[in-house]
């Protein structure tokens, strides 16, 4: 029996993240493309396929013909909404691993700060251009933002815990903003206390503006290839799943209101690799609001129901305790990429080219991607053999 | 009075019997002929078992707050005139299985909390367009105002 091939990240790319970047959002992916190729040792025409990760960005058409790529022989295109980077993380294993192309890109960018930040006008993403039943269910009574769709899962988690306050989430935000410090990519990053959470302004209850993500101008990029068997270095993708909720289209009206994708995928993956939440030095989990930190710690189960404030109030999600979480800053603290950062920084993690917030020997890291009100992705990636 | 600037529905063939409902201050939810299992938003068939035999069936608007979310930061909308304001989420007192969203009138006469009883409010918005809004319970014994 032919051993199977094994999938590994080859290369990234990440371009300046910035408040405006005066750039085309196809020249953020382009940018973050030719520093991929570079860093995985590729020329353009070595790229044999190709998965576009949202709906916003860059098309293969638009990356073919600008990168001088004659064919691919996969092509894919993932509706996932921020789930889509790790979802094409798993796409492109499975097509290297079977041989159907041997070098994979995915690249996003984006002008998600100057360009089409939401409130500056009306989000056609949510809204002008959204299905019946997100205009004429939600829409028309004024539920039009991430925010707050996600804002009426924090509600509810808060009443069915029992919460008095938000201070739980000012621990996920005090914690990632830290982070964003130690990190060179996180232009202009502060850190906050929970005090200043608190007094922040509120932007949709319970959110407050520092439980909400860092909208972003930028792009970044990856490479998936067939890895040699005897690279120890190699940033190897373990297992990749996803998974999705029942009633999936529209959030507010599931049977289970509270589940998303997340524990399905997160089962799928932590099976497919063999491995227990335990074995995790590292998770970068897909954070466009503070408590979806907390609700992933006890989906993927990392903690029990209700004890993932208690975990990262304890510290354990900071860099140097038990299982440090969003190690860049996140979407929080360091820039909002749809979670293809989150992946980036998982594989300098497991390269040791972190900078400050390197978790000493990491060796295997979880990466969550979630998006469209409950779809999931989950990735396992290992350094070496 | 003002013409509506707010963001309008846009009836589909599916869900135009509900915006005629609401037009009668009625609201209706489709009901599966065969399986006999509400459904909630309206869909080409019954979710539950395939069937394509759906009927609207008149429902109370009345329910309890399931979840809720108080809007303070611009959406881009016209609804910014009434910031803050809050989107209800609220679970039917007839058919608990069903939640539907809806605008939350009155949300500054009491403490808005999970839980308390709503009633449901026909608002007229335009001379074709009815919405089904929530305000707290005038039967609410925790009620303060």
């Amino acid at each position: 029996m032919t051993a199977a091939l094994s999938a590994a990240v080859a290369g990234i790319g990440e371009t300046e993240f910035t408040k405006e970047s005066g750039k085309s959002d196809l020249r953020l992916n382009l940018e973050a493309c030719r520093l991929a190729l570079t860093d995985a040792g590729l020329k353009a025409s070595d790229i044999d396929g190709i998965i576009i990760p949202t709906v916003i960005g860059a098309t293969t058409e638009d990356l073919t013909t600008n990168l001088g790529i004659e064919d691919v022989s996969y092509h894919a295109a993932v509706v996932m909404g921020g789930a889509g980077p790790v979802a094409a993380l798993k796409h492109a294993k499975l097509a290297v691993e079977t041989g159907r192309a041997r070098n994979v890109l995915v690249s996003y960018g984006f002008n998600g700060r100057s360009g089409a930040r939401l409130g500056r006008k009306p989000p056609q993403v949510m809204f002008g251009e959204a299905p019946t039943f997100r205009r004429n269910y939600e829409g028309v009574h004024g539920l039009l933002l991430p925010a707050q769709y996600y804002a009426l899962w924090a509600q509810r988690y808060m009443f069915e815990h029992g919460w008095a306050t938000t201070e739980p989430f000012a621990h996920v935000a005090v914690v990632q903003s830290e982070h964003a410090v130690m990190n060179d990519k996180a232009v202009g990053a502060k850190a906050i206390t929970v005090a200043d959470h608190q007094a922040s302004r509120m932007i949709s209850h319970p959110f407050r503006l520092y439980d909400c993500s860092r909208e972003t101008d930028g792009g970044a990029a990856y490479i998936v290839s067939a890895c040699d068997p005897d690279d120890q270095d190699a940033v190897v993708i373990r297992a990749a799943s996803e998974g999705h909720p029942g009633q999936a289209d529209q959030s507010t009206t599931r049977k289970e209101f509270m589940r998303t994708g997340m524990a399905a995928a997160g089962k799928r993956t932590f099976t497919e690799a063999g491995w227990a939440p335990a074995d995790v030095d590292f998770a970068e989990l897909y954070d466009a609001f503070t408590f979806n930190v907390l609700w992933q710690l006890e989906d993927l189960g990392f903690c029990e129901p209700g004890g993932a404030a208690q975990f990262v109030q304890d510290g354990n999600t900071r860099v140097g305790g038990r299982l440090p979480v969003n190690t860049h800053g996140g979407l929080l603290s360091q820039a909002h990429l749809w979670g293809i950062n989150h992946i980036t920084e998982a594989v300098k993690q497991l390269r040791r080219t972190a900078g400050e917030a390197q978790v000493p020997g990491a060796r295997r890291g979880l990466v969550t991607g979630s998006g469209d009100l409950g779809d999931a992705a989950v990735a396992l990636l290992e350094r070496g053999k | 009075m003002e013409p509506y600037s707010k963001p309008l529905p846009k009836p589909t063939r599916i869900d135009k019997p509900y915006w005629e409902g609401l037009s009668r201050h009625e609201l209706l939810v489709q009901r599966c002929d065969d399986c006999r299992v509400f459904q909630w938003y309206p869909r080409e068939m019954c979710s539950n078992c395939t069937s394509f035999s759906l009927s609207w069936t008149p429902v109370s608007p009345d329910g309890t707050l399931y979840s809720f979310t108080t809007q303070h930061h611009s959406t881009g909308f016209k609804f910014d005139q009434d910031l803050p304001y809050t989107v209800a989420l609220v679970q039917l007192s007839d058919v608990p299985e069903l939640r539907l969203v809806g605008y939350f009138d009155n949300a500054e006469a009491d403490p808005v909390r999970i839980g308390m009883p709503v009633e449901g409010v026909f608002v007229n918005a335009t001379s074709e367009v009815t919405f089904l809004h929530f305000r707290p319970a005038r039967n609410d014994p925790e009620r303060k105002s």
